[in-house]
């Protein structure tokens, strides 16, 4: 009975997922330090063992044998604070955050989460300006892509916390009223998308999270084809893994570009009937999520624009 | 860069086990129910090394927890089976029935007779692969139950409750359900069925359940229909959908939404009372998951459906 050891776990992982040791170690380690601990000449540091295991889409809460019991309570805690974040509830996620600082460590992974928390708190709480907000964000960032800023992120395999702060990075600079540069940085995080080793779910999350943004930007900045496009891409994968969440969004976002075309001249007058059909098909596909405030809209959206009394009376709902 | 050298030698997953163990309020002997002994978990929570992989795995699993494959993997006989598990399940996925049989028969050898969840991997495999080689359902039945016995000795008496079952211990007893229903369309035997249901609906702090609830509210509101019991069913439904919220995923959904439909339509017509826009309103969300799931028999007899019943035409 061999005794197995980080290394061993490290070269197994890298070998189901059929990557080389220049691919993983790349910007964490050097291959020969890589290929060193693989072979149990050298143990490697908690941060490198963590960061490569990350590359590889291993979340860091299922690292069962390499946390101690604090280390549960934080990770918990980490995922409530995430929880909350998804509601818009800043407040609670605040107090949450407030006892993970208690019992954090000082991985490297541990200091990016903090940098970016903080930031996020901070500005959805109107304590920091969105330029303050992106600093935040880019010395999280920094601090596991060395080289962020002056490299294509196109061909890196981003690890799940990379991918979230690129959403975050680009959500500052739309909400800056800079779109184009907010496409740019989620054009690279899409296609980087095809090379990462993370686990499907999340890349598919990920995915469908950066094609809707993406198709919301284009269209502000009047590019409604490429945002169509780009809708219709995300409606793909939501129909090729039977995923209802982002689907009403996605055909909002086609009828919406549509109508401006239309307004704009762009399109003839005719395919408001097929907007007004994708409009019904998002707004019962909205119904069945469960999701009330965009059903609220759509239902609006569909009473002025086009004249049609959509779903039940409020009273008999 | 500095840091300790990190080696797994003692086993922390132990731990992990019992903390998750206590968060969630089990006992030791609940957790290990037909798994193995107290004796055994106790060690393995103080951090004994010797441990079977798949026998931690199914522990973690219990506690609704999904470890890290490879962490799991301390001795070489473990690296062994979980690769050829891996070799198996993907060989009956691309139905290679035969490939499947010659390694499960090489797995049996080294595998079999060291824990009760090895002999579970081998039996539920071999009852797959009778189905897929049309052998009798009864047959697939049988081999269901003995390999769900395995670690649920008291399954022929459907004491689950008494358990703290893991996902795929489920997902084997559903797949039992699913079969009985198959080969008696009344089943006379619900009673596993609503057992099932009842485990689902107590069991309702791990997320995982949460998945699962909606599959069997299926099969139980078929089943209630059938025996025209709209009320009992229409609740189940309700809950399921209740239980689906905040999950992405469409699937379950469009059936769920029917038979809402179809349970609030048979309650007004029992009454002569009701208001036809509601049913319509759940037929159509029913309809516009089917179609774009690419249901189209699903969809298209909605659509008749209420074209028929309530002359509605307005489906694009």
């Amino acid at each position: 009975m061999g005794m197995y050891r980080l290394g061993d776990i490290i070269r197994m992982t890298r070998k189901s997922l059929s990557i080389t040791q220049e691919q993983l170690s790349d910007g964490i380690c050097s291959v020969e330090t890589l290929s060193r601990i693989e072979t149990g000449k050298q143990n490697p540091s908690r941060d490198n063992y963590e960061l490569l295991m990350q590359r590889m889409g291993r979340i860091r809460e299922r690292a069962y044998s390499m946390l101690s019991v604090s280390d549960f309570k934080v990770l918990e805690k980490m995922r409530q604070f995430e929880d909350y974040i998804r509601l818009y509830d800043y407040k609670q996620a605040e107090i949450v955050l407030q006892e993970i600082k208690k019992y954090l460590g000082d991985s490297i992974l541990d200091k990016q989460f903090l940098i970016r928390a903080e930031s996020i708190v901070n500005y959805r709480l109107k304590r920091i300006s969105v330029e303050e907000f992106l600093d935040g964000l880019q010395e999280a960032i920094l601090l596991t892509i060395p080289r962020y800023g002056s490299i294509s992120l196109a061909n890196w395999p981003l690890s799940m916390n990379e991918t979230g702060l690129l959403v975050n990075i680009s959500t500052a600079y739309a909400e800056n009223d800079d779109y184009r540069k907010a496409i740019d940085i989620l054009e690279e995080a899409n296609r980087a998308m095809n090379q990462s080793y993370m686990d499907e779910q999340q890349r598919i999350n990920f995915q469908i999270n950066i094609k809707h943004n993406l198709s919301k930007w284009y269209g502000l900045v009047g590019e409604h084809k490429q945002a169509i496009e780009v809708a219709r891409e995300g409606i793909d994968i939501c129909k090729k893994y039977k995923l209802g969440n982002a689907l009403a969004n996605f055909l909002y976002n086609i009828t919406w570009n549509k109508e401006q075309m239309i307004d704009k001249g762009l399109l003839p007058a005719e395919d408001r009937k097929e907007c007004l059909t994708d409009l019904k098909q998002a707004f019962y596909i909205a119904s069945a999520m469960q999701q009330p405030f965009i059903v609220q809209f759509l239902g609006e959206h569909i009473g002025k624009k086009y004249n049609v009394k959509i779903g039940l009376p409020i009273d008999s709902r | 860069m500095g840091g300790k050298a990190i080696e797994i030698d003692d086993n922390k997953l132990g731990a992990a086990i019992q903390y998750f163990r206590e968060i969630h309020q089990v006992s030791q002997s609940k957790l290990c129910k037909g798994l193995c002994s107290v004796a055994t978990l106790s060690r393995i929570e103080s951090g004994e090394r010797d441990v079977d992989a798949l026998l931690l795995e199914t522990l973690l699993e219990r506690l609704g927890k999904t470890p890290n494959q490879f962490e799991l993997i301390l001795t070489d006989f473990d690296y062994k089976t979980y690769q050829k598990r891996e070799q198996i399940k993907r060989l009956i996925d691309n139905r290679e029935t035969e490939a499947a049989s010659a390694l499960l028969a090489s797995y049996k050898k080294m595998a079999f007779s060291k824990a009760s969840v090895h002999k579970q991997f081998v039996v539920r495999c071999k009852a797959l692969l009778n189905e897929l080689q049309g052998g009798s359902i009864q047959e697939t039945i049988e081999l269901l139950k003995k390999a769900i016995s395995y670690t649920v000795p008291d399954f022929k008496h459907y004491r689950i409750q008494e358990y703290y079952l893991s996902n795929s211990e489920l997902n084997i007893i559903i797949d039992i359900i699913q079969r009985l229903i198959e080969l008696d369309p009344k089943n006379q035997d619900k009673e596993l069925l609503f057992q099932v249901l009842d485990y689902l609906d107590e069991h309702d702090s791990l997320e995982k359940n949460n998945r699962l609830y909606p599959k069997v509210a299926i099969l139980a509101c078929r089943l209630l229909m059938k025996e025209k019991n709209y009320d009992k069913a229409l609740e189940i439904c309700e809950k399921g959908l209740e239980r689906n919220k905040g999950s992405r995923m469409l699937d379950y959904l469009g059936e769920l939404y029917l038979i809402k439909a179809q349970t609030i339509e048979a309650i007004q017509k029992a009454l002569k009372d009701g208001k036809a826009e509601v049913c319509i309103d759940e037929y159509l969300k029913s309809y516009y998951v089917f179609s774009f799931c690419e249901e189209k028999v699903a969809a298209e007899e909605i659509r008749k459906h209420l074209q028929e019943e309530y002359q509605w035409e307005c489906i694009a």
